[in-house]
């Protein structure tokens, strides 16, 4: 990894951890904070298969769900501390992303139908745990409130699951940045572009599909753990399928897969502000609005922007840079 | 040459789509050195055979050899790995990357260390003439950049054998020619050898050794250009029409 791929992450990382201080710890605007941090992490493991690899991927709720269940269900009847079992809710949402991405990749489902497939996995699995009683069924199933003990990973307030969160999106940042530089990262990029050609250029496709998958499905399962001790209790409408969409909606609109990684949670940040301020100012009024506003969000930029945001920020970025650099050349 | 020294043969390759027969019992050998022109009306069965060779679809029956290596029914990956590289007929470029990324992911299929990759890829570009376009996405290049491109990033995945679908498709005289130059170079200089799918008699006939004619789905002559150009069945096959050179 090169120096250069570092400072971005530092300096991203100092502004996030600062950002709770200055909204003095407010409870409301620590939640929301800590909600877009976990989109943005999610959103920013979905590049490695919506980005690079190009597959519109809609299961991230069954890996999230997976990650919960798995996590709580250890934590609940084994005593089982989450610092093992969120990595082991990672693996099974791995195992499960590899159940249903194998037979998907050998018989080629691609674009909407790989789509579609991804997206009935999460409603199959919220059916599945509501009727198996065993481990989910229609009750919610309580953590253990053991707050402000690591051993449970549980707190009273959000900010110690912020700084969890925000540890992991610079994880994920990292990984993203790493494969996006090796082999495999322009492995996805050619099977993006066009899997025909990257065949006979010596790219075993479904093979690569599938790691780029199981990346992505770990990842993903792990943080569906740390959203299981934010939200306090498991129920099967942690497979939501809204979730799934939100996730690939941040992604298509952020640009994933074009220019900059972090435009990714940086259109997290806006869109989840914007939608959150429309719901707690006009969501009495008009409920759902903020569900509206995804839908025009995602059509304008899709109308006018089909690439994604990252190259605006990126020109932007550069006049606003420019601009700085001309005022202080100015003034000296 | 006798039939151990080819670097492929093609053995009785039969293909069928429903009831078209698109190659029928095809006998072909590719000499190592040698630039193999393949010619025949719309519709002969070129396109088909160059997706046969290359593993993009299995033969109904006959045996595609290579090296002495039985080829038949690979995946393109694999055939990729033994040293089989190919453009298509309908260029599918990677839009979305740079020259120079097209390039190197054609550069990992034989070098895994990174030095050697970005030594391959600089390579390549020299040879091909590309480097001042090294960072210019392939969505911004004009049909003959995206071409060259094409055989840049499937000349780095080192090929014994090239196999080309009418890469001088489109271009103007001048730009064939340049393009007869710089793949007579490759195989001189590269040491690959070249088989050649091509509707241009001018591209053709200048560049190829030998020339084989595919007429619905069968192999109707092979041999010099100048001989092939001449014989009866060929004219024939190319609706009595002297063939045009």
């Amino acid at each position: 990894m090169r120096a250069s791929d570092l400072k971005p992450i530092v300096a991203l990382t100092a502004m996030l951890a600062a950002l709770p201080l200055a909204v003095r710890m407010n409870n409301y605007y620590v939640l929301l904070l800590t909600w877009i941090l976990y989109y943005s992490t999610l959103v920013t493991a979905w590049n490695v298969i919506g980005g690079l690899a190009g597959q519109l991927d809609l299961a991230a709720a069954s890996y999230i769900g997976l990650g919960a269940y798995t996590m709580g269900t250890l934590l609940t009847r084994l005593d089982v501390t989450p610092w093992v079992g969120i990595p082991l809710g990672g693996l099974v949402a791995a195992g499960f992303a590899a159940l249903v991405g194998y037979p998907t990749f050998r018989f080629g489902l691609k674009e909407a139908w790989y789509a579609l497939a991804t997206i009935s996995s999460v409603v199959v699995l919220q059916k599945l745990f509501l009727v198996w009683e065993e481990i989910g069924g229609p009750e919610e199933r309580y953590l253990p409130a053991r707050y402000g003990e690591l051993y449970y990973l549980r707190f009273r307030g959000y900010a110690p699951y912020y700084y969890i969160l925000l540890a992991v999106l610079v994880m994920v940042l990292l990984l993203n940045v790493k494969i996006r530089r090796s082999k495999t990262g322009y492995y996805l990029l050619a099977i993006r572009e066009n899997e025909e050609a990257a065949e006979i250029l010596g790219i075993d496709v479904r093979k690569y599909k599938l790691r780029a998958l199981l990346i992505y499905a770990f990842v993903t399962g792990c943080i569906g753990g740390i959203f299981a001790l934010i939200s306090g209790y498991l129920h099967p409408h942690h497979f939501d399928t809204w979730t799934s969409l939100q996730v690939a909606i941040l992604g298509i609109v952020g640009g994933a897969g074009v220019g900059s990684i972090y435009s990714l949670p940086a259109t997290t940040f806006i869109i989840y502000s914007i939608s959150e301020l429309l719901r707690s100012t006009l969501g009495g009024w008009i409920p759902g609005i903020h569900l509206i506003f995804y839908g025009v969000i995602l059509t304008v930029v899709v109308l006018l922007k089909p690439e994604g945001l990252s190259e605006t920020y990126e020109r932007l970025y550069g006049r606003i840079r420019a601009a700085l650099l001309r005022r202080r050349a100015g003034g000296g | 040459m006798t039939e151990a020294e080819a670097l492929l043969r093609v053995r009785r390759v039969t293909k069928r789509f429903g009831g078209i027969v698109a190659l029928d019992r095809v006998d072909v050998d590719v000499y190592e050195g040698e630039i193999l022109g393949m010619i025949g009306p719309n519709g002969a069965g070129k396109t088909t055979l160059f997706n046969v060779v290359t593993g993009y679809y299995p033969p109904d029956s006959g045996r595609i050899i290579f090296r002495g290596e039985d080829i038949t029914g690979r995946p393109p990956h694999e055939i990729a790995k033994l040293g089989i590289s190919r453009t298509f007929q309908v260029v599918k470029p990677f839009l979305g990357l740079t020259v120079e990324d097209a390039v190197r992911v054609g550069a990992y299929n034989r070098l895994s260390d990174e030095a050697e990759v970005e030594r391959r890829v600089r390579e390549i570009l020299e040879f091909m003439g590309l480097d001042r376009l090294r960072d210019r996405l392939c969505r911004d290049l004009n049909i003959v950049q995206i071409k060259q491109t094409a055989i840049a990033r499937a000349l780095a995945t080192d090929p014994k054998l090239l196999l080309l679908d009418e890469a001088a498709a489109g271009l103007n005289p001048g730009e064939v020619d340049d393009l007869i130059e710089l793949l007579r170079r490759v195989n001189r200089e590269m040491g690959v050898t070249l088989w050649v799918v091509e509707h241009v008699m001018r591209f053709v006939m200048g560049i190829s050794d030998r020339i084989v004619v595919l007429h619905y789905g069968e192999k109707i002559a092979e041999g010099p250009p100048e001989q092939v150009a001449h014989d009866p069945k060929v004219v024939e096959a190319y609706l009595g029409a002297e063939v045009v050179i």
